[in-house]
C-alpha cells in the first residue's frame, strides 16, 4: 500500500517534471512567446548590434541579398546618427507605432505616393507637412483652404498633404 | 422501497444492515428489497464477506509487559528533543526507506534521463527571421518618417 502511494506520488510528479524539462529546453532555445508586441526600433537595433558577428550574419542571411544590403546600410546610418537625431526620430516613430496597423499601412502607401514626386517638390511638401502637423484641425483646414496653399501645390500634392497631415499628428 | 444504491443515505443504510446496526423495521424493509434487487444483494454479500473475514481474524497475543513497555517508550519519546524525535536512530527504519528511495530515484531518473529535445533549428531560424524582418520593417518606417519630416532630416542630402 505504501509502495503504491509512493508510486502514485511519483506518477503525479512526472507531469511537473515534464513541464520543467520543457521550460528548461525552451530557455536554452531562447524561444519567445508567440504574438508578442514588436519592440521599439532602438531595442531591435541594439539587440542586433549586440549579437556576435556570426549570429548577426546568420540573422541577416535570412533576407534576400538586396534587402540584406539595404538593412545593413540603413543600420549603419542609424548607428552613425547623433543622439539628438535619434531622439527626434524616435518621437516620430512613437506616434506612428500608436496608429492602428491598417492606418500604418495607409501611411506607408501615402509615402509611396510621396516618393514618386521629384526631390525639389518633396522638400517643399516636407516643410509644408511639418507646418500642417503642428496645427489643430481648424487651423489645418484653414491652411489647406488658403489660396497660398492652392497656388503652391498641385492637386495630387495637396491631396497627399491633406491625407498625411490628417494621418500623422505631430509629436507633443 | 427505493433502491439504496441510488442514494447516498440508502447506501449507508445498506452498510449498516450488513454490520447489524440497522433497526428491526429498517432491516426487514431492506431484506425484502435484497430479495428483489440483484445489485444491492451483490454489495451486501461482499460487505458480509468483509465482516466475516474480520470476525475470523485473530489478533496476535501480546506479551505480558507490552503495556508497560509501550507507556515507557511514549514517555521517553515525549521527553526527548524534537530533532531526536525526527532524526533519532530509532526513527530511521530501513524498510519504509526503500520504497521512498525508489520513488525519489524514479523522479530523479525522470529528470535526468528524460531527453531534453535538441534545439529546434527551424524554430530558432524562424525567430531570427521574424526579428530581422522586424528590424527591416522598423528601418523602413524610420526612413519613411525621416523623409516625411524636414525636422527629422538633419542633413537634407543624407537619407537614413
Amino acid at each position: 500500500m505504501r509502495r503504491l502511494g509512493l508510486l502514485l506520488i511519483a506518477v503525479l510528479l512526472l507531469p511537473g517534471v515534464d513541464s520543467f524539462s520543457t521550460a528548461r529546453a525552451q530557455a536554452r532555445r531562447g524561444v519567445a512567446g508567440a504574438g508578442r508586441r514588436q519592440p521599439p526600433p532602438h531595442v531591435l537595433f541594439d539587440r542586433l548590434n549586440r549579437m556576435k558577428p556570426d549570429q548577426r550574419q546568420r540573422a541577416l542571411e535570412r533576407l534576400p541579398p538586396e534587402r540584406r544590403r539595404l538593412v545593413e546600410q540603413r543600420l549603419e546610418r542609424y548607428n552613425r546618427m547623433s543622439p539628438e537625431e535619434r531622439e527626434r526620430l524616435k518621437d516620430q516613430y512613437d506616434i506612428f507605432r500608436q496608429l492602428a496597423p491598417e492606418n500604418q499601412q495607409a501611411v506607408r502607401r501615402m509615402f509611396n505616393r510621396f516618393s514618386s514626386f521629384p526631390e525639389e517638390r518633396r522638400a517643399l511638401m516636407r516643410s509644408e507637412l511639418d507646418e500642417l502637423r503642428q496645427l489643430d484641425e481648424t487651423g489645418r483646414r484653414a491652411r489647406l483652404d488658403a489660396a497660398e496653399f492652392r497656388e503652391k501645390f498641385t492637386g495630387p500634392e495637396r491631396r497627399l498633404l491633406e491625407d498625411l497631415s490628417a494621418a500623422l499628428p505631430a509629436p507633443e | 422501497m427505493r433502491c439504496p444504491m441510488q442514494t447516498n443515505e440508502g447506501a449507508g443504510a445498506l452498510l449498516a444492515y450488513c454490520s447489524g446496526k440497522l433497526d428491526a423495521d429498517g432491516s426487514a424493509l431492506l431484506k425484502r428489497h435484497l430479495e428483489e434487487c440483484g445489485e444491492c444483494r451483490k454489495v451486501a454479500d461482499a460487505q458480509k464477506a468483509v465482516w466475516s473475514a474480520l470476525d475470523a481474524w485473530e489478533a496476535m497475543p501480546v506479551s505480558a509487559d507490552f503495556d508497560r513497555n509501550l507507556y515507557a517508550r511514549i514517555e521517553r519519546e515525549a521527553s526527548s528533543a524534537w530533532w531526536t524525535r525526527i532524526f533519532g536512530p530509532r526513527r530511521f527504519a530501513f524498510r519504509p526507506a526503500v520504497p521512498l528511495a525508489a520513488a525519489c530515484a524514479a523522479v530523479l531518473a525522470a529528470i535526468l534521463i528524460k531527453p531534453v529535445p535538441p534545439p529546434d533549428i527551424s524554430s530558432q531560424a524562424r525567430v531570427e527571421s521574424v526579428e530581422i524582418e522586424q528590424v527591416e520593417q522598423a528601418l523602413e518606417d524610420l526612413e519613411m518618417l525621416k523623409q516625411l519630416s524636414a525636422v527629422t532630416r538633419g542633413d537634407p542630402a543624407r537619407n537614413l
